[in-house]
């Protein structure tokens, strides 16, 4: 009995093996993108699909809508960055710190979207509202000051892990650390 | 910076590392990055590899080394939560992938990381012997790897033995077969003919049994018994 | 005058084997035997693709061989095991059987990757085919032994019933393996 295939070469059969592997991949792509899987995730997708097909059973997890990003962002990230490469230090302090980082850089994220949505609405004209839109201007001017201090101190906080380091006192780094967190989810209230 | 992290974390304690993905539950975060530090450190060995001839030698074979690490694990990954369920170990498909993720990419780190040495002994080996560092480096660094792999799977299983020695034949298998599609890695530095793949010819198993009738001084003529004899020494 | 006769008290039964795993449910889901089931015939699809004259009917030859041995050599297990006066109840036996082709089934499925992979970029496919077919075979037929004699501790065999269970079990897995072996000949032929 003849083959199935035996007039098909192996060189032909192994392409058609590899346009059909680069279809599964986009269609897995498809799948992980339509389920909201990270970019990275479905771009993975294309090129190792048989190691995602896990992901295509299970709900995404649900996690916290991103802010759109305020008016002092690029500073929090440039600020933040820096304490976390300090933190991350071998030689740093021993305090586990991810989880307080994590929180002041939610809050500060958080408080800098309010702003973003102050400048919209100022930008949006008044309309003879015209003293609401000077409360809403000094409100603004306060927060985005509140906002700046506590990036500075998180600045000088790097130069405490130093201290901390040489010294052994990490109990001071984590308290302060814990602080600057609980004051930076205070910018959200109501001032 | 957080590749960094992921790299230093799957350096140090790629078990933790595996445990933590699994409870955190957050595979479909991490799968990406751990793909994109295999590729890495496979790209930086492959180009170390393809720098023996160098020319375009050296973005070929810097492309087709993380295929090599990939394909096998794709290949064997989905049948072994069969054979481990088979041997009384039950294992989700989804760890085995992320121990074989953080294997591959802790492999492909660590083979970046010999790449100067490779590099070095390159310059001093002749065709033969820098075939044979190629193939001893990927070895010994392969063993972390896969111990990553072997750790993952739960303990227990009476016939754990069984399968872990199956999931190494699969493995070594699907490694040589992808190896000899994906070849030439290396080249003779005086080689004009440089491709980045060959024509599909024969398999890895026939060119194993002609090397060995090689190495015993036996080369080609005509067959009997409708397999090759080889008949005269050089 | 009306004697009693009191009845003679019952052997008390041997404890069951504690070091012993738990024995899993009696009979594998329908979900499980179909999907081992179509493993066994996915993994004959993949070696029966691909050039150099591979023949069609190795695409039911997974299935043939495996379920086929299974069906010709189950029901003289069954038999023997009772002739024998073993402990184990006959669907636990039955269960062991079909725990073992399920999870063989599955793990075929698994191999449809690596199978088609070597089907298709050499002319060793049937060779590799029956290679993993050998391989399910021996680790399936592991299964189903130790599942028989898990079946009969649980069920507090005394020594001599173990030794029985053990014997039985070997000889019938030999049995399994030469008519797979059989079948798989004639597949190939």
């Amino acid at each position: 009995m003849s083959g199935l295939l035996a007039v098909v070469t192996a060189q032909a059969l192994t392409g058609g093996l590899g346009v059909a592997y680069l279809a599964g991949g986009v269609v897995v792509a498809g799948l992980l993108e339509q389920a909201g899987r990270p970019r990275g995730t479905v771009l993975g997708a294309l090129v190792a699909w048989p190691l995602l097909l896990p992901l295509l059973g299970e709900a995404p997890s649900p996690t916290a809508p991103a802010l759109p990003p305020g008016p002092l962002r690029g500073r929090i990230d440039q600020v933040l960055g820096a304490l976390q490469d300090t933190l991350g230090d071998p030689a740093a302090s021993e305090v586990p710190w991810e989880a307080d980082l994590a929180g002041l850089r939610r809050a500060l994220e958080d408080a800098d979207s309010r702003l973003a949505l102050a400048d919209r609405l100022l930008a949006d004209g008044t309309d003879g509202a015209e003293e609401a839109a000077a409360q809403l201007r000094a409100a603004r001017a306060r927060r985005a000051d509140a906002v700046r201090a506590v990036l500075a101190e998180v600045q000088a906080l790097r130069l405490q892990v130093g201290m901390a380091a040489l010294a052994g006192d990490d109990d001071a780094l984590s308290s302060r650390l814990q602080e600057l967190s609980t004051r930076a989810a205070t910018l959200s209230e109501v001032a | 910076m957080i590749l960094i992290h992921r790299a230093a974390e799957l350096l140090r304690a790629p078990g933790a590392m595996v445990d933590r993905i699994e409870a955190d539950a957050s595979f479909a975060e991490e799968a990406p990055r751990l793909l994109a530090l295999l590729a890495l450190g496979a790209l930086t060995f492959g180009a170390v590899v393809g720098g023996y001839r160098g020319g375009l030698q050296v973005p070929f074979a810097a492309v087709k080394l993380p295929l090599l690490f990939l394909v096998p694990m794709m290949l064997v990954l989905p049948a072994l939560r069969g054979l481990w369920s088979l041997c009384e170990v039950d294992v989700s498909y989804q760890r085995l992938v992320t121990a074989g993720l953080v294997g591959g990419a802790r492999t492909a780190l660590l083979a970046a990381a010999a790449g100067p040495v490779l590099w070095l002994l390159f310059g001093v080996m002749d065709y033969h012997l820098a075939v044979l560092s190629f193939v001893g480096v990927l070895g010994l660094c392969g063993l972390p790897g896969l111990l990553v792999v072997a750790r993952a799977v739960p303990a227990g299983g009476r016939s754990r033995w069984v399968a872990l020695g199956g999931s190494l034949v699969l493995l070594g298998l699907a490694s040589m077969q992808t190896g000899w599609l994906l070849r030439p890695f290396l080249v003779r530095p005086q080689s004009t003919d440089v491709v980045l793949l060959r024509p599909v010819e024969e398999d890895v198993f026939s060119a194993v049994e002609t090397t060995a009738w090689s190495a015993l001084g036996v080369y080609d003529s005509e067959s009997d018994f409708g397999r090759p004899v080889y008949r005269g020494t050089r | 005058m009306d004697i009693a006769l009191e009845p003679i008290p019952a052997a008390p039964a041997p404890a069951a084997d504690a070091s012993t795993p738990d024995l899993p449910p009696s009979l594998p889901s329908l979900r499980e035997v179909t999907t081992g089931l179509a493993g066994l015939l996915a993994l004959g699809a993949a070696g029966a693709v691909g050039a150099h004259g591979l023949t069609l009917h190795a695409f039911p030859g997974a299935l043939w061989t495996s379920a086929g041995a299974l069906v010709l050599t189950g029901p003289a297990l069954l038999v023997v095991h009772q002739f024998l006066g073993l402990q184990a109840a006959p669907d636990r036996v039955i269960g062991s059987l079909a725990h073992a082709l399920a999870k063989g089934g599955i793990f075929a499925l698994g191999l449809v990757p690596f199978q088609l992979f070597f089907s298709v970029t050499t002319t060793r496919g049937p060779g590799f085919l029956a290679l993993l077919l050998c391989g399910i075979a021996g680790s399936g037929l592991l299964a189903a032994t130790r599942g028989l004699v898990d079946a009969e501790l649980h069920a507090g065999a005394t020594p001599m019933q173990r030794l029985h269970v053990r014997g039985l079990a070997a000889g019938w897995a030999l049995l399994t393996l030469l008519v797979g072996l059989r079948l798989g000949w004639e597949v190939m032929a």
